[in-house]
């Protein structure tokens, strides 16, 4: 067994080698691999990232993808055949699980003392569903009721959810009533917060919450209001401090990945269909790369309107970056592809 | 100690041919340390530029109208012509606004040296050829609630709303089968042409309507179908023509027919789109 194995690898790794070098072919040599972004953050474009056969493992949009502790790159769908698809870094698929999610919509990693859990958001079941990694069901959060701000469940179609430290649970209702549920670890309602209007501290599309701890001492809530291409940031309590303006910029979820916010931007410039690019802000909150789109510039403190300028992405909705700071790029709406990788040059 | 049993020469040079299959297949692939080698990465001319936006301060003019077009690409050329030809590299290059003082058809191009030329973007600015501001107009059914604009008046005022048709009260809204436009004139008008401006924003589940036919004197004076309507098109103020072929009386019916659902490859797909129009203007 064991010999056979090693002759399957050898040969396979030789196979490998020759169908390398056979496709280089000559035109190739004079084609010069594209690379996007901005100042410090270059990238290359994977395209072929992750692509599965689409009979056995379909995806509908790709909503959200998070990494575990193993390194797995975890990607959430809403197609029913497989919820959740399990990748390594290099593309390959180790995992698949998932049934009962419909409108699986938001994905989020926490680590629980060791061990870490899923919390995935479901649009059309009107509810969060904390899972381990291989998909058991370990507590399901209905509609927030006794906040007294709903009266039935449709009213209520959760987008996001961040976890902090203490193990509490901020729940994002973008697609709903625009309002900011904070749990405690038990699942107990503490706040409510947010909603739609037109005051700084209300939301139009709530659509993505993170927690920003890049001040260990003074964690913060950021939190998209994607409509109108602000990032708003609160206090855990739920107190509005100030809002971080990226027009032409439609963000779905910030992800803070070394001292920056990466945010997938599912549209951009009118909002036309089509377009997009990833968004990525430094330590200071000021947009310096957009892998994609325009080549951020800022006048008098103010970002100028950002557009789409390369017609590589369609609708991103989420970002994932590993530890070489590569970015893994999930699409909505874009005739059920696979992520794209963009590998940092 | 025993020196174990593979490290005899016959199995060592199995082993060294073993190595060298794996060196091939280093040479080509090094699977983990160098991943980026074998990745193939999305080539340059692969990439196409986006379309270049072009932005006018009115797209419905008394006197004139200034024309940007931008496009914040490195290294990006961006080229437009003003006579309805296509955009070609031999175009006049933008480098500063334009002032348009009449009906203008505006091209706009981008080029690049390493990425591939973008799809045209067109927009046709209007100059106000006649002042309608006295006709009176009824629209049936209401616009929506939501969408009312400035009710009829909206239609002939002059005022051009823009894509973002949550802004100013320029758009009527309308989710309607069947929209009516009443227009009647003071005088006996020739009128060779009507222009309806709506929009495009399949986004928000916003189409273009199927059909839309003027009659007046009883009978259809003009008609036009559009084809495009189902497909998938950019977000973008469409201003579309109906000839008008027979004499008119002092009033017209507009017939807006609206696309009796949302297309098949659309998330609102079997559902009655929405019509918006801010303008209707006569030459």
């Amino acid at each position: 067994m064991m010999r056979r194995r090693k002759f399957l690898e050898q040969s396979g790794w030789a196979t490998l080698g020759v169908a390398a070098l056979g496709s280089m072919s000559f035109s190739e040599k004079w084609l010069q691999d594209a690379v996007i972004g901005h100042g410090s953050h270059k990238y290359k474009v994977d395209l072929n990232w992750g692509k599965l056969n689409s009979k056995q493992f379909p995806v509908k949009d790709c909503h959200e993808m998070v990494q575990d502790a193993k390194g797995r790159i975890i990607l959430l769908t809403n197609h029913t055949q497989n919820n959740i698809l399990i990748y390594d870094r290099s593309g390959k698929l180790l995992d698949s699980w998932g049934t009962e999610y419909p409108g699986g919509h938001g994905l989020t990693l926490h680590d629980e003392n060791g061990e870490e859990f899923l919390y995935i958001c479901d649009n059309n079941r009107h509810e969060v569903i904390k899972t381990t990694l291989d998909g058991k069901v370990i507590q399901v959060f209905p509609f927030p009721k006794e906040s007294g701000k709903y009266e039935k469940k449709e009213a209520y179609i959760p987008t996001e959810t961040a976890i902090a430290s203490n193990g509490d649970i901020y729940v994002a209702d973008g697609y709903g009533s625009q309002y900011i549920t904070h749990y405690d670890a038990k699942g107990r309602i503490k706040n409510i917060f947010g909603g739609k209007g037109e005051e700084a501290h209300h939301f139009n599309n709530a659509h993505g919450i993170c927690i920003d701890d890049r001040d260990p001492s003074n964690p913060i809530l950021l939190i998209t209001a994607r409509q109108q291409n602000k990032l708003k940031r609160f206090s855990m309590d739920g107190e509005y401090l100030d809002s971080i303006d990226l027009p032409g910029a439609y963000i779905c979820r910030p992800v803070i990945h070394n001292n920056h916010v990466y945010l997938a931007t599912i549209w951009s410039g009118d909002g036309s269909e089509g377009t997009g690019f990833v968004s990525i802000l430094d330590a200071n909150n000021k947009l310096i790369s957009a892998p994609g789109g325009s080549v951020p510039t800022y006048e008098n403190g103010s970002l100028n309107p950002m557009h789409q300028t390369l017609k590589i992405f369609r609708h991103p909705h989420d970002v994932c970056i590993d530890d070489d700071e590569n970015i893994y790029v999930a699409q909505w709406n874009s005739y059920a592809t696979y992520p794209i990788k963009l590998s940092r040059v | 100690m025993m020196k174990p049993k593979w490290f005899t020469m016959p199995v060592l040079r199995k082993l060294l041919n073993g190595i060298g299959l794996l060196l091939v297949g280093l040479g080509g692939v090094c699977l983990t340390s160098c991943q980026s080698k074998n990745v193939n990465f999305l080539k340059q001319d692969a990439i196409q530029l986006a379309p270049p936006r072009i932005i006018v301060d009115s797209s419905l003019f008394n006197q004139s109208a200034t024309l940007h077009v931008r496009l914040d690409e490195a290294d990006a050329e961006l080229r437009y012509t003003l006579d309805g030809n296509p955009v070609t590299t031999n175009a006049t290059l933008y480098t500063e606004p334009v002032v348009l003082d009449k009906t203008t058809p505006i091209r706009v191009k981008a080029f690049h040296p390493k990425f591939t030329a973008s799809e045209e973007q067109e927009l046709t600015v209007r100059k106000l050829e006649r002042d309608i501001s006295q006709a009176t107009v009824k629209v049936t059914p209401d616009p929506h609630a939501n969408y009312p604009g400035e009710g009829a008046k909206s239609l002939h005022d002059g005022l051009k709303g823009t894509t973002n048709f949550r802004q100013g009260k320029y758009w009527l809204g309308f989710q309607s089968e069947q929209i009516t436009v009443t227009m009647g004139f003071k005088e006996d008008t020739p009128i060779q042409k009507l222009i309806l401006g709506t929009l495009r924003d399949q986004g928000s589940w916003i189409f273009v309507p199927h059909s839309i036919t003027v009659g007046s004197n009883g009978i259809e004076v003009g008609s036009v179908v559009l084809d495009e309507s189902t497909k998938e098109g950019p977000k973008e103020l469409r201003f579309i023509d109906i000839p008008i072929e027979k004499e008119i009386n002092q009033e017209i019916t507009i017939t807006i027919n609206s696309l009796s659902e949302i297309p098949e490859w659309h998330p609102g797909k079997g559902t009655l789109p929405w019509f918006f129009i801010d303008e209707i203007m006569v030459e």
